[in-house]
């Protein structure tokens, strides 16, 4: 459907005298609160507390500590043009005593009023300063208001000039005579010489309290109000909210004190407080947001039920937190859900449970499964969790966040459930357990640990599932197998009632299993073995090492080739002193034991382990906090409620699990179990301490009374705080925000500011010697816009001094809209929006400097956005394009308006290791559409056909500037040939191969067995028209008497083909040899027989042929070999294949030229018939190409037919658009005649009317 | 007189530009009848030379100064009455010696000429 223009503006592009317009902002991506913030200076020397104004002329003051450099202290004065262009700036040294609470005011005459308080440590004293600066920072004057001993407690002086002349001072103090925190006001009509202290009595506060950073505002209304934060509770830490007092007469008298913030816990609690006024009636509270530590549990909006960490998982690049929930108290440990936490807001983004879309099994996953937890470690967005009971229940779900798919592997088919096995593995015993699954993203493998501990047979299988494959059956492939390595004890150590551990760790070639035990008899062990040879390394247990823990290891972490572990305490086995935990060097099979020196306990009970800074190990200690292992020199630091108050709401400190953000140096921990703790969740908290962060409330007055909104970050990060503001001169709905922003470990500080409100019209600054032109086109290439601005230094991003250098940085939202002046009115339409991908700016002394803006759509981030594997979709195109935009591209539902594609039909297909842009381009062309953002940055989809509606008729060739037919870019292929599979399966045999073999033994106990041969040793190979060969078989002459042995396949697996039965028959020799045996007997009876010549042993003969009889059927065993041959099974999908032929060229060439495509999307002939009569259409019409430059209508589009007449003929033409370029540049003066407003269009002429 | 920044003209110039804003406009023939672009009409961005046959040295010097001082200044044609002022950039200042009228304290430069760019009109 073409764009539709406002009535007037439609006619008015018929005109033939236009006043043409255009329109260029810069917008924030997304909105501009939180704000990001850009640095002030690239300083490495303290920048702190800024204090700012907005002068008079329009020009921004600000000021902050800096220092100390060389010893001193300075002012940094920074000051803007009164166009807010660039910031200057001034020193000012202060001395080398450190100051603190600069606040700055306007002065009458224009010059700026600076206070501080000076910490004068020499002589013990504060002193509180002014000082004069011209707007332009030259010094004017200074001196000293007044001074008092500093070890009375002062709260940071505030500035205000109330009217004319008239300038107001506030601070706070305590008062030795009555142990009592009071305000104090100075007031001066000059600014140089000041009235003595006066207290400022603010009702309702009890006196005893402190009361800290003031702060003054002068509202609209003529009221001052006071701002400060009130010390309600000082035991076990600070608490403290945001108060305020009003006077309306000028600071003469103020009211009593109103609060406005409600932290209750010591875990967060609110400071320094300052507001800013954009309209009457309305104020913006800033303030600093304290935070030891962020909680969270199934409270929280969006966490479904159920809130005891079982596992955890941190994904660093998107920085989300993923907490799964098991149950830990008595009867089953079953899964509650994986919730997403951004850390970053600290709200959950996302849940699952087993009532979700997409949900976990609900009977794999039931209320009456076993889960357990510390089992299962996910990567990133990846999280698995398995089942952990033994067959038929055992199976895997991985849920991948990012995509919101949640895959079920089934290691066994139960039908209780009605699922059938999917993981192409047979477990020899159903004794078997998962015991442990782990995320390998690197290398797209999911591990899964097994173990069977029965007493007969332990078996240990380790193995993976490979992640790249999309579609069932899964296969597991086996890397360990071993039978009766461990014992029994060994192998109930790592099942789901003890406390084994695994981990699976390709960069260091290792796989590493314990088994351990707390509270129990059983003695645990370790075994590690090279992954890439699966060979077994290192066998750790008490018998073959004295000095490795009884108990076997619990958890542990692998660091710089050494294991540090868990255990249990046993004072026997003389392991009396093996205490906290133990460093297992695997060079030299030597145990070192580390005992924390926060307790003097026997156990500790670390349930988790982490790496945190290099060379540190965190650990998780129930009952005790969160305790740091130095590895270094060998200490603890432990974090529990005692040194950050509020770690935890209920105080307590049962920390189950650990994980570090080393960006941030920020520990996440999971706390409480189901039974014995009170509080269950997580808890986020800095290494260095609090975090602070500056949030912001609105104030709305309603009558007399004022309500505030719901708390939120007013910046991004936990560590940047004390925040001022000031409304932007320019336009009141808009605010600079200046704060102090340190690094991670809180050892540097800087000032960094953002804009609330950073919208900027780029419109004045557009050159006019270069044009602005705006490209669109079918070719699936994003919308492109270019053009140049003036004054390029203020928009280079690396000018810091500039305050304009974010509104052409990469990445920033540049919105297009073209008009016309009617009557004097302007009308507008929208062209698009776009991204900043490129600024160029050059600086050469004696050139004026401009910057070059070329700016995309957005489908220029999707050709690098790598998409994993998408779902299996069973859909139309339409839906699965909607899902995959707003799944991988992150474009809200609102955003997708997509009609239905003619011709649609089903697609079924995944996408895997593909990038979005091809996603988005194999649907589009397998239906001959293409995708765009239209003017309101919607994505849609337009059909490229020959036979579509006119949107635009041209009467006339008035408005045509050139007309130029070129075909450059085509060629002669007539004949597209395209080629599908279908999506049925077809069976096929293949050659006849080896798919077994039989071993065995038979003897003269003879009997008929039958022996079931599967055609893999998987049974998963399906095969045809079993035949056997005989290798080897036992043949003795006893066999041969009786019949010899006979061998036949006697049954053929004729349903799923994966077996025949072997029937070897070997004659029964027992009742020769009963025979044999009693005659060897009788032949004992039997004497010699006299012939009178010579004695005949006539007995003794009998008896050795009775015997070599019996002998011969007794040595009659001996083996047999057998090999099956057959013909192997597969399924085939049937290739399929369409073409169409463009005769007419043909015919004029004399000759067949063809193109060959493959889509995977054609599922029929009939599809791959529909993809080649459109790709044939599209090589016929680019030989029929035609470029025209016309008059500029902003009603065309890219892929709109438009009508035209032919210059020459004055017939009609029906062109398509393929491709246009807007092109707009205003005339550089009175006579130059070098401005247009031109269409620059290729398309085809699709037919001739 | 004229007013340039703090500095009053001892002479006002012989001739200058008038001050008033130009049409931008464009115009192109297309292939049967002809387009016209107009962007209305703007005086600022325009260059203003004011000219002068002869001036005092201190006349120069002083106009030298400001244009020395190289900053936006405002500068106040009171034409035939006007009160419209224009923030001006001084773009450049030229003049010969009078070298015969070197040592006379009038009229010793010649075929002086001012430009002044007009930045905005002060509101």
């Amino acid at each position: 459907m073409s764009l539709s223009l406002d009535a007037t503006l439609n006619t008015a592009q018929e005109s033939a005298s236009r006043r043409p317009i255009v329109e260029i902002k810069s917008l924030p991506q997304g909105t501009d609160i939180p704000l990001a913030g850009q640095l002030l200076t690239d300083n490495t020397i303290d920048e702190k507390h800024p204090s700012a104004i907005a002068h008079s002329d329009g020009r921004l003051c600000l000021g902050f500590r800096y220092g100390a450099e060389a010893g001193a202290y300075l002012i940094k004065y920074y000051f803007t043009d009164t166009a807010r262009n660039e910031w200057s700036y001034v020193d000012i040294n202060i001395g080398t005593d450190d100051f603190s609470g600069l606040s700055l005011c306007e002065l009458t005459n224009g010059n700026i009023g600076m206070v501080y308080l000076i910490n004068d440590t020499g002589n013990t004293l504060y002193r509180l300063k002014y000082r004069i600066i011209t707007k332009q920072g030259v010094a004017v004057s200074d001196g000293e208001i007044a001074n008092w001993a500093n070890t009375l407690t002062t709260g940071d002086p505030w500035v205000l000039t109330i009217t004319t002349n008239s300038y107001i001072v506030v601070y706070t103090k305590f008062v030795a005579g009555d142990s009592h925190y009071h305000f104090y006001k100075r007031t001066s009509a000059d600014f140089t010489s000041w009235a003595g202290e006066a207290e400022m009595a603010v009702g309702g506060l009890d006196d005893t309290k402190e009361k800290r950073n003031p702060s003054l505002i002068l509202l609209a209304s003529g009221d001052i109000w006071l701002w400060f934060d009130y010390v309600e509770a000082t035991a076990g830490g600070d608490l403290t909210n945001i108060y305020y007092s009003i006077s309306a007469d000028n600071g003469g008298t103020w009211g009593v004190g109103n609060v406005v913030t409600s932290y209750t816990l010591k875990s967060e609690i609110a400071n320094h407080a300052v507001s800013v006024q954009k309209v009457a009636d309305e104020q913006y509270l800033l303030f600093t947001r304290k935070i030891s530590a962020l909680q969270m549990d199934d409270s929280e909006t969006n966490w479904l039920s159920g809130d005891t960490p079982g596992n955890m998982c941190f994904d660093s690049v998107n920085r989300k937190l993923y907490v799964t929930n098991v149950y830990s108290g008595g009867g089953y440990k079953k899964f509650q859900c994986i919730v997403k936490i951004d850390i970053d807001t600290w709200t959950v983004d996302d849940c699952w449970d087993v009532s979700t879309a997409p949900a976990f099994s609900s009977d794999a996953f039931s209320a009456t499964q076993h889960v357990w937890w510390h089992r299962d470690k996910g990567e990133r967005y990846l999280i698995p969790i398995a089942n952990r009971n033994i067959a038929p229940c055992r199976c895997i779900g991985l849920l991948n966040a990012d995509a919101d798919t949640i895959t079920h592997y089934y290691f066994d088919t139960n039908t209780g459930w009605g699922v059938t096995k999917n993981v192409t593995w047979t477990s020899p015993s159903n004794n078997t357990e998962i015991t442990h699954t782990q995320i390998d993203l690197t290398n797209n493998k999911l591990w899964v640990c097994m173990i069977d501990n029965h007493y007969t047979a332990r078996r240990i299988f380790i193995g993976y599932l490979d992640l790249t494959e999309g579609a069932e059956p899964y296969t597991f492939t086996e890397v360990i197998n071993e039978l009766n390595t461990i014992t029994e004890h060994e192998a109930t150590g790592v099942g789901k009632s003890a406390d084994g551990y695994f981990e699976v760790r390709p960069e260091d070639d290792l796989i590493i299993l314990s088994g351990g035990f707390q509270n129990t008899i059983f003695d645990g062990f370790m075994r590690i073995w090279t992954l890439s040879t699966t060979a077994l390394w290192k066998y750790y247990n008490h018998g073959l090492f004295s000095s490795f823990p009884y108990y076997g290891i619990n958890r542990f972490v692998y660091y710089g080739g050494k294991i540090y572990g868990a255990m249990n305490y046993t004072s026997s086995y003389s392991q009396e002193d093996y205490r906290g935990i133990v460093e297992i060097d695997l060079s030299n099979d030597t145990f070192i034991y580390h005992r924390p020196s926060y307790a003097s306990i026997n156990d500790y009970d670390f349930y988790d382990f982490c790496l945190g800074e290099p060379n540190k190990i965190i650990c998780a200690h129930f009952g005790y906090g969160i305790a740091i292992y130095n590895i270094g020199n060998d200490s603890w630091i432990l974090h529990s409620n005692t040194n950050i108050p509020g770690l935890t709401s209920s105080g307590e400190n049962d920390f189950w699990h650990c994980l570090y953000d080393d960006v941030n140096d920020l520990i996440f921990g999971g706390h409480g179990d189901s039974t014995g703790s009170a509080w269950q969740g997580v808890v986020m908290f800095s290494i260095h301490g609090s975090m602070r962060q500056t949030a912001y409330t609105v104030g709305t007055k309603s009558g007399a009374s004022w309500n505030w909104s719901s708390i939120a970050a007013l910046v991004q990060g936990y560590r940047d705080y004390e925040a001022v503001g000031w409304v932007d001169p320019g336009d009141s709905g808009s605010m600079y925000v200046f704060w102090t922003s340190e690094n991670v470990d809180g050892t540097e500080h800087s000032i960094k500011w953002g804009k609330d409100g950073s919208t900027l019209d780029l419109t004045p600054y557009l050159t006019r010697e270069d044009e602005i032109s705006f490209e669109r086109s079918i070719d699936g290439t994003p919308s492109r816009l270019e053009f140049t601005l003036a004054a390029g230094h203020l928009f280079d991003p690396y000018n810091k001094n500039s305050l304009f250098s974010p509104y052409v940085k990469k990445g920033r939202k540049i919105t297009l809209r073209f008009g016309e002046i009617i009557s004097s009115s302007e009308y507008w339409q929208k062209m698009g929006t776009v991204v900043v991908a490129e600024a160029r700016l050059r600086y050469e002394r004696g050139e004026y400097t401009n910057i070059s803006v070329i700016a995309e759509d957005e489908r220029i981030i999707w050709e690098k956005n790598h998409i994993y594997a998408t779902e299996y979709y069973e859909a139309f195109p339409e839906t699965i394009i909607s899902d995959v935009l707003q799944t991988w591209a992150a474009i809200d539902s609102g955003d997708i308006s997509i009609s239905n594609f003619d011709n649609r039909v089903q697609i079924e297909h995944q996408w895997i290791e593909t990038e979005l842009f091809e996603v988005i381009n194999q649907i589009c062309d397998r239906f001959g559409y293409y995708i765009r953002f239209d003017v309101d940055h919607v994505a849609e989809c337009k059909r490229i056909h020959y036979d579509n509606s006119v949107d635009h008729t041209y009467t006339a060739a008035n408005k045509i500037i050139s007309h130029e037919p070129d075909d450059r870019h085509s060629n002669f292929i007539n004949k597209v040939t395209v080629m599908g599979q279908e999506r049925s399966w077809t069976d096929v045999t293949f050659g006849e191969e080896r798919v077994g073999e039989l071993h065995g033994t038979t003897g003269w106990w003879g009997a008929k067995k039958d022996y079931r041969v599967y055609y893999s040793p998987d049974a998963s190979r399906r095969c045809k028209n079993p035949r056997l060969n005989v290798l080897e078989i036992a043949n003795s002459i006893a066999f041969k008497m009786a019949g010899s042995i006979s061998e036949s396949i006697s049954a053929q697996d004729t349903v799923t083909f994966k077996h025949c039965t072997v029937t070897v028959k070997a004659p029964n020799l027992i009742p020769a040899l009963v025979g044999g045996l009693v005659a060897l007997a009788a032949t004992y009876d039997i004497g010699n027989v006299e012939t009178g010549r010579m004695t005949i042993s006539f007995g003794r003969i009998l008896t050795n042929l009775s015997l070599s009889f019996v002998l011969s059927i007794l040595c009659s065993i001996g083996n047999f070999q057998y090999e099956i041959y057959a013909l192997p099974m597969g399924k085939i999908r049937r290739s399929i294949q369409a073409s169409a032929d463009d005769t007419e060229a043909q015919a004029e060439t004399g000759c067949v030229i063809e193109k060959k495509l493959e889509d995977p999307l054609c599922y029929s002939q009939s599809d791959c018939a529909v993809v080649a009569n459109h790709e044939l259409m599209v090589v016929k019409y680019q030989r029929r190409r035609i470029r025209i430059t016309k008059i500029a209508h902003l009603q065309d589009e890219d892929g709109d037919t438009i009508q035209i007449v032919h210059p020459h003929t004055g017939l009609s033409l029906k062109i398509f658009i393929v491709n246009l370029i807007r092109r707009y540049k205003k005339a550089s003066g009175a006579n130059t005649n070098d401005g247009y407003f031109y269409d620059h269009i290729i398309g085809w002429v699709v037919s001739e009317l | 007189m004229m007013v340039l920044s703090t500095t009053t003209f001892a002479l006002d110039p012989g001739s200058m530009k008038m001050l008033k804003g130009d049409k931008i406009n464009a115009h192109v023939q297309t292939y049967s009848s002809v387009q016209y672009f107009s962007w209305g009409t703007a005086i600022v961005g325009k260059t203003i030379p004011l000219k002068w046959n002869a001036m005092p040295s201190t006349m120069f010097d002083a106009l030298d100064a400001v244009y020395q001082s190289d900053v936006q200044v405002v500068w106040q044609p009171k034409l035939h009455g006007s009160t419209v002022n224009y923030n001006v950039e001084v773009l450049n200042l030229t003049g010969e010696y009078w070298i015969s009228q070197e040592s006379s304290a009038n009229y010793n430069r010649i075929n002086c000429q001012l430009d002044l760019l007009i930045m905005s009109e002060v509101t």
